[in-house]
C-alpha cells in the first residue's frame, strides 16, 4: 500500500505558493501565475517520480545481528528494474532511518549496509520498515511498507564483570579451577611420579627417567569447571530495569563462558532451559535476552520453584531479577536454607530488600556494582 | 567560477534584477546586481556575518526603504515595496552568513518570492528570459538542495537529477496547464507597479496659447479593434472667450450602464501603458454602453459622453468597453441645448467672415463641410505658432494669424458653429492612427493627443475635425521589425500578463466548445466501429514501440559494443595519421603501453579511450551517455595533439 505525504519542506513551499497565489489574485497577474505554475510543475514531477522510485526490488539478509550501541552489519541488495532512474530513497523504521540511497540508475543494482546504531536491545522486524522516496525535489514523499521477512536482533550490551558463584565442580579440560587430584593430561604441569603399570607409555617424562631414578611419568593439576544456572526474571514495572537486567545477565553469562562454566539459562515465564557449554559463543542466550519482554506476575515463588526444578541440582543458582516480592524472596531463602543451594541474587540498584541469606548484588544501567 | 554558475546563485541574481525594477530608475539594476555579486564573492571568500550584523543591516534597510517609499506608494504598495526590499536585504544577509542547508533553502525560497514580486514590475517581454531561467533553474536548485540533504544523511550512491530537454518540456506543459485551469478569483485589484511618468491631458484649453512641439513617442495605451479613430477622454462646453472649461453638467453621471449591451455593440480592449498620462479619464470612442476592467474604480459615463473613474488607476490595467459607433437619435434637453450655444459677445468682423463663408446656408452638415474645407484650404497647421490675442483668440486666428495647432481650430470651429446655432463643444483625446501591421490593434502614443469639435444635429453628437492636416485620414507606418516587436509585446501583455478570470473563463469555454464540436463531428460522421478500430490500432502501435525492429534506423539505439568499436576505430585512424600503427597481434593495452613508453602527449586520453573500449567490448559494460561524451571529447583532444617526432 503506497502512501503519500508532504514533507516539511513541501509544506514550506506550499505556504510560499499560497502567498504568491494570494498576490496573484490581488494583482490579477498572469505572470505570477506562471511562477506558481513552475512550482506546481515541480510538485507534479515530484509526485510522479517519487511514486515511480518505489518500484524497487529490495533483498534484505535473513537476520542482522548487532549489539546495543554498535553499528548494524548486514548487506541489502537494491535493484531498479525500471527504465527511469530512482532516487532519494530512504528505508525508515519507527526507530529512525535505516539507510538512504542517492540515485539508482535504470537496471542498476546496489549493495547497501545500513548505518544505523540501536541503543536498546530488542527485535526490530523488517516488516516494520518503510521505503520512502521524495525524488527529486523533496516536496512529496511516497511511502510503502516493505513486505520483507527478517529482523534485526539487537543483543543487550555487555560489560566486564566477575563470574557468579558456581557450584558442582567437575573435571573438565580447560576449567579454571584446580582440584585436589592430579590428572594425566592438563595445562598446568604439577610434577613427576614413578610410573605405574597402567600408565601409558606416552606419559613417560624422559628427562627425569634419564637421570636413573627409574621410569617417571608426568602429572598435571586437575582442572575443574563449575555449573551455573541463571534464572532470568521478566516482571517489572519499570521497563528500563528489564534492560538493565538483560545487560547484567548477558555480562554474567559471558563471564561464565570465559571462566569455563557449564551454563544453564532459564526464564521464569518460559521454563525451558537452554544449556550452554563453556567456550561457545553467546548467541544461544543473547538471542533470548534480546527478545525479553516484561511479563507481569512471573516472579513468584511457584515460578521460581518450577524453574529451579529444571536446572541441575548441583549448579550454583544465579537469579537476575528486575524486581522481587516477599514470597519470591522466601522461596529463595528456602533454597539456601533447606536445599543448601548456592544462590546469588542480582537486583537493580534502588530496590531495597532485607531478611535473605542469599548474597545480593546490584546492577545499574551498564555496570555491575558488586 | 563554479560558485556563480550554481543554480542558487543565478536565481539570486535574477531576483536582484527583478527587485531592482521596483524603482523607477534603471540605475537600480546595476546597483542591485552589483550588490548581489559582491555578496556572492564575499561568501566565496568566507568570513560570514553574525546575527548582530544581520539585525543591524535589517534595521538600517527598514529605515532606508521606509524613507524611500514615497507618498504615492503609501498603503498596500508601500508595504510591498518596503517588504520586498527588506526581504532582499535579508536574503543578502543569508548569503553572507555561514552556509548550510537551511541558509541555501532560504535563499532559493526568498529568490522565488522576489521573482514573483518582480513579475509585477517586469511585465514586458523582458519577463520572458526571467521566467525561462526560473523554469530551468528552480528545479535544478531544488534538486541540488535535496541532494545536499541526502549527502548529509550519508546516502549511498551520489544523488543526481538531470533536468533534460524532456523535463523542461514537461515543466512548461504543466505550467501551462496550471496557468489555464487553476481557478482565479476576482479579489481586490491593485499592484505595486509604478509607471514611467507623463501627465494627463489638460483640464481646460486656452485657445490663445502656443504649443511648442508634438508629443513624445511614449506609449500611452494600446487598443484592439477595427474602425477606431477619435478616442475621447473629455469634452469642454463652457467658453469665456479665451479658455474652454468643463461645466459641472459635463462632469455629472449621465446614465447607468446599459446592461445587457445592445445588439451590434463592439467590444474594445484597452491596455494602458502609462496610467499617469490618463489620469481619471479613460479614452473611448462612439457611444459607450458598458466599461469593465478588473482594476477600475467605479467608472461612470459623464455628461460629456466620456468615461471617468473615481480615482486614479492603480497600475497599468486592461479595461474593456462595449460601444456603438452610431447612437439612436434623441433630442437634446433644452438646458443642454442652451448650454452648448452659449457664447461671449462676438465681433462684427468675425460674424461678417462667417457670413461670407457660409452665406445663407442653414443646413448643419453643409455648413460644417464648408467650414472644414475653408480651414483646410485657407489655414495652416503649425505647432509653435505665436500666441494669439488673449482678448479675442478666435478672431485673431480667423482674421489674422490663420495658423495654429489642433486646439485652436477645434475651439474656432466650436465657436463658429455655435454662432450659427449648432450646439458644439471641444473634445480632447487621442487619435488612433498607428495600426500594427501584424495584429488587430493600434498603438496610441503621447504624440497622438488631439483636439476636435463635436457638433449636435440630427439627434446625435458628430465629430467635426477642423484641423487642416486631416488627422483621421493619415495613417502611420512603423518599421516592420518594430511592428513585429510591438505585436509580440502586445500579445505577451494582453494574452499572458493580463490573463485574468474572464480570459480564463473564455478560454475554458472555447476549449469545451471545441471538444464538444470535435466529438460531435467524430461521432456523427465517423462510424463507431472505425473509432474502435483506430483505437485498437493505436494501442497496438503503442505496445509495439518497444520492439527494436520496428523503429526507424535513426531512432534505433546503437549497440554499445558497436559504438565502442566506432570510437576505438577513430582513435586508431587518428594515431595512424600520426604515424603510430598498431601491430596486428598487439592487444589494445599492449598498444597503449607502447604509446605510454613513447611518452605520447595525449597518453592519458588514449588510456581513457582504450579502457572504456575494453570495458564495453570485452567487459560487457554499458556505455553511459556521460562516458560516451567523455570519450568523444578525449578523441577530439587526441586529434589536436601533435606527437613529438623521434
Amino acid at each position: 500500500m503506497k502512501r503519500v505525504t508532504m514533507t516539511k519542506m513541501g509544506w514550506c513551499w506550499v505556504a510560499g505558493g499560497i502567498v504568491l497565489y494570494a498576490a496573484s489574485q490581488q494583482a490579477q497577474s498572469g505572470l505570477l501565475f506562471l511562477v506558481i505554475g513552475i512550482l506546481f510543475a515541480c510538485y507534479v514531477i515530484n509526485f510522479v517520480e517519487g511514486r515511480h522510485s518505489l518500484g524497487l526490488t529490495l533483498t534484505p539478509p535473513e537476520t542482522i545481528t548487532a549489539a546495543e550501541g554498535e553499528r548494524v552489519i548486514g548487506t541489502w541488495t537494491i535493484a531498479n528494474p525500471g527504465k527511469a532512474p530512482a532516487g532519494c530513497l530512504s528505508v525508515e523504521g519507527p526507530w529512525g532511518p535505516f539507510f538512504t540511497v542517492g540515485t539508482l540508475a535504470p537496471d542498476g543494482e546496489a549493495h547497501v549496509t545500513p548505518h544505523v546504531i540501536f541503543e536498546r536491545r530488542g527485535i526490530y522486524p523488517f516488516s516494520e520498515l518503510e521505503l520512502a522516496s521524495a525524488y527529486p525535489f523533496g516536496f512529496i514523499s511516497w511511502r510503502q511498507r516493505l513486505a520483507c521477512a527478517g529482523e534485526v536482533i539487537v543483543h543487550p550490551g555487555s560489560y566486564p564483570c566477575s563470574p557468579p558463584q558456581a557450584a558442582g565442580f567437575e573435571p573438565m579440560l580447560g576449567g579454571n579451577f584446580a582440584g585436589q587430584h592430579k590428572a594425566r593430561t592438563g595445562e598446568n604441569f604439577h610434577g613427576v611420579r614413578p610410573m605405574l603399570p597402567e600408565d601409558p607409555v606416552k606419559m613417560i617424562h624422559w628427562p627425569s627417567t634419564s637421570k636413573g631414578l627409574g621410569m617417571m611419568v608426568r602429572e598435571f593439576d586437575e582442572q575443574l569447571s563449575g555449573r551455573v544456572g541463571l534464572v532470568m526474571g521478566c516482571e517489572t514495572e519499570i521497563p528500563e530495569h528489564l534492560d538493565w537486567a538483560a545487560r547484567a545477565a548477558a555480562s554474567l553469562m559471558l563471564a561464565c563462558q570465559d571462566s569455563g562454566f557449564q551454563l544453564e539459562y532459564i526464564e521464569l515465564q518460559n521454563p525451558d532451559p537452554i544449556s550452554v557449554p563453556p567456550f561457545t559463543d553467546g548467541n544461544a542466550f543473547l538471542g533470548p535476552l534480546a527478545r525479553l519482554k516484561p511479563e507481569p506476575g512471573t516472579t513468584t515463588a511457584d515460578h521460581i520453584e518450577a524453574a529451579v526444578r529444571k536446572l541441575p541440582q548441583r549448579a550454583g543458582l544465579v537469579f537476575v531479577l528486575p524486581t522481587i516480592d516477599g514470597a519470591a524472596l522466601a522461596a529463595l531463602d528456602r533454597l539456601v536454607t533447606c536445599e543448601n543451594r548456592k544462590v546469588s541474587l542480582y537486583l537493580p540498584e534502588g530496590i531495597e530488600i532485607t531478611g535473605t541469606r542469599a548474597p545480593i548484588h546490584r546492577f545499574r544501567e551498564r555496570e555491575l556494582l558488586s | 567560477m563554479a560558485h556563480f554558475t550554481h543554480p542558487t546563485s543565478i536565481l539570486l541574481l535574477i531576483s536582484a534584477y527583478c527587485q531592482a525594477h521596483v524603482w523607477d530608475t534603471r540605475l537600480a539594476i546595476p546597483l542591485y546586481l552589483g550588490l548581489s555579486i559582491a555578496c556572492l564573492v564575499r561568501q566565496r571568500k568566507g568570513a560570514p556575518v553574525n546575527t548582530l550584523q544581520q539585525t543591524v543591516a535589517l534595521i538600517f534597510a527598514f529605515a532606508l526603504f521606509g524613507l524611500f517609499s514615497n507618498a504615492e506608494l503609501r498603503t498596500v504598495h508601500s508595504s510591498i515595496f518596503l517588504g520586498s526590499n527588506v526581504l532582499y536585504i535579508y536574503q543578502l544577509m543569508h548569503t553572507l552568513s555561514a552556509q548550510n542547508l537551511r541558509t541555501r533553502q532560504w535563499c532559493v525560497f526568498s529568490s522565488l518570492i522576489l521573482i514573483g514580486m518582480g513579475t509585477q514590475v517586469v511585465v514586458n517581454v523582458s519577463a520572458i528570459p526571467v521566467l525561462l531561467l526560473t523554469l530551468i533553474l528552480l528545479p535544478k536548485a531544488l534538486a541540488e538542495l535535496e541532494n545536499e540533504r541526502l549527502n548529509a544523511a550519508k546516502a549511498y550512491l551520489a544523488p543526481t537529477y538531470r533536468l533534460g530537454g524532456l523535463g523542461i518540456l514537461i515543466i512548461i506543459l504543466l505550467t501551462g496547464v496550471f496557468w489555464i485551469f487553476f481557478p482565479r478569483f476576482g479579489a481586490v485589484h491593485s499592484s505595486m507597479i509604478s509607471s514611467v511618468g507623463g501627465g494627463p491631458l489638460h483640464d481646460e484649453i486656452d485657445s490663445s496659447e502656443s504649443v511648442d512641439g508634438p508629443g513624445s513617442e511614449a506609449m500611452i495605451f494600446r487598443i484592439e479593434g477595427e474602425n477606431i479613430g477619435y478616442l475621447k477622454t473629455k469634452a469642454f462646453d463652457e467658453f469665456d472667450g479665451t479658455v474652454w472649461r468643463r461645466s459641472r453638467w459635463n462632469q455629472v453621471k449621465l446614465r447607468n450602464w446599459d446592461l445587457p449591451q445592445p445588439e451590434g455593440a463592439i467590444k474594445r480592449q484597452v491596455i494602458v501603458n502609462n496610467r499617469r498620462a490618463l489620469g481619471i479619464d479613460l479614452p473611448t470612442d462612439g457611444y459607450v454602453h458598458v466599461v469593465w476592467g478588473s482594476t477600475l474604480q467605479q467608472g461612470v459615463l459623464t455628461g460629456d459622453g466620456a468615461v471617468h473613474v473615481s480615482s486614479a488607476l492603480r497600475h497599468e490595467p486592461t479595461y474593456y468597453y462595449w460601444t456603438t459607433l452610431e447612437a439612436e437619435p434623441k433630442p437634446l434637453q433644452e438646458r443642454d441645448h442652451k448650454r452648448h450655444l452659449e457664447l461671449p459677445t462676438t465681433s462684427p468682423e468675425l460674424r461678417a467672415w462667417l457670413e461670407n463663408v457660409l452665406g445663407d446656408n442653414r443646413e448643419p452638415v453643409a455648413q460644417i463641410e464648408m467650414l472644414t474645407q475653408t480651414f483646410r484650404n485657407d489655414f495652416t497647421y503649425r505647432l509653435g505658432a505665436p500666441d494669439l490675442n488673449r482678448g479675442a483668440p478666435v478672431d485673431d486666428l480667423i482674421l489674422n494669424a490663420k495658423e495654429g495647432h489642433c486646439e485652436r481650430f477645434a475651439s474656432a470651429m466650436a465657436v463658429l458653429l455655435r454662432m450659427r446655432g449648432i450646439p458644439a463643444r471641444v473634445a480632447i483625446g487621442y487619435v488612433a492612427k498607428e495600426k500594427n501591421q501584424f495584429g488587430d490593434f493600434y498603438n496610441v502614443r503621447a504624440k497622438h493627443a488631439h483636439a476636435w469639435t463635436e457638433a449636435w444635429y440630427d439627434g446625435r453628437w458628430y465629430i467635426v475635425d477642423g484641423t487642416p492636416f486631416g488627422t483621421s485620414d493619415v495613417g502611420e507606418q512603423r518599421q516592420l521589425a518594430l511592428s513585429l516587436y510591438e505585436w509580440m509585446q502586445h500579445i505577451w501583455v494582453s494574452k499572458i500578463v493580463e490573463f485574468d478570470r474572464e480570459d480564463q473563463d473564455e478560454t475554458l469555454r472555447s476549449l469545451y466548445s471545441s471538444a464538444v464540436a470535435v466529438s460531435a463531428v467524430a461521432f456523427d460522421r465517423v462510424p463507431l466501429r472505425w473509432i474502435l478500430l483506430i483505437s485498437v490500432a493505436l494501442y497496438m502501435l503503442w505496445q509495439l514501440r518497444r520492439f527494436e525492429g520496428w523503429r526507424l534506423p535513426l531512432w534505433r539505439r546503437k549497440e554499445p559494443v558497436v559504438e565502442a568499436q566506432h570510437f576505438y576505430g577513430d582513435l586508431l585512424r587518428i594515431l595512424r595519421k600520426q604515424g603510430l600503427r598498431r601491430a596486428p597481434a598487439e592487444t589494445p593495452f599492449q598498444f597503449l603501453g607502447r604509446l605510454q613508453k613513447q611518452e605520447h602527449p595525449a597518453a592519458s586520453d588514449i588510456a581513457q579511450v582504450t579502457q572504456t573500449f575494453c570495458n564495453v567490448a570485452y567487459g560487457g559494460q554499458d556505455l553511459e551517455p556521460a562516458e560516451h561524451r567523455g570519450v568523444r571529447s578525449a578523441i577530439d583532444r587526441i586529434r589536436r595533439t601533435k606527437p613529438a617526432k623521434n
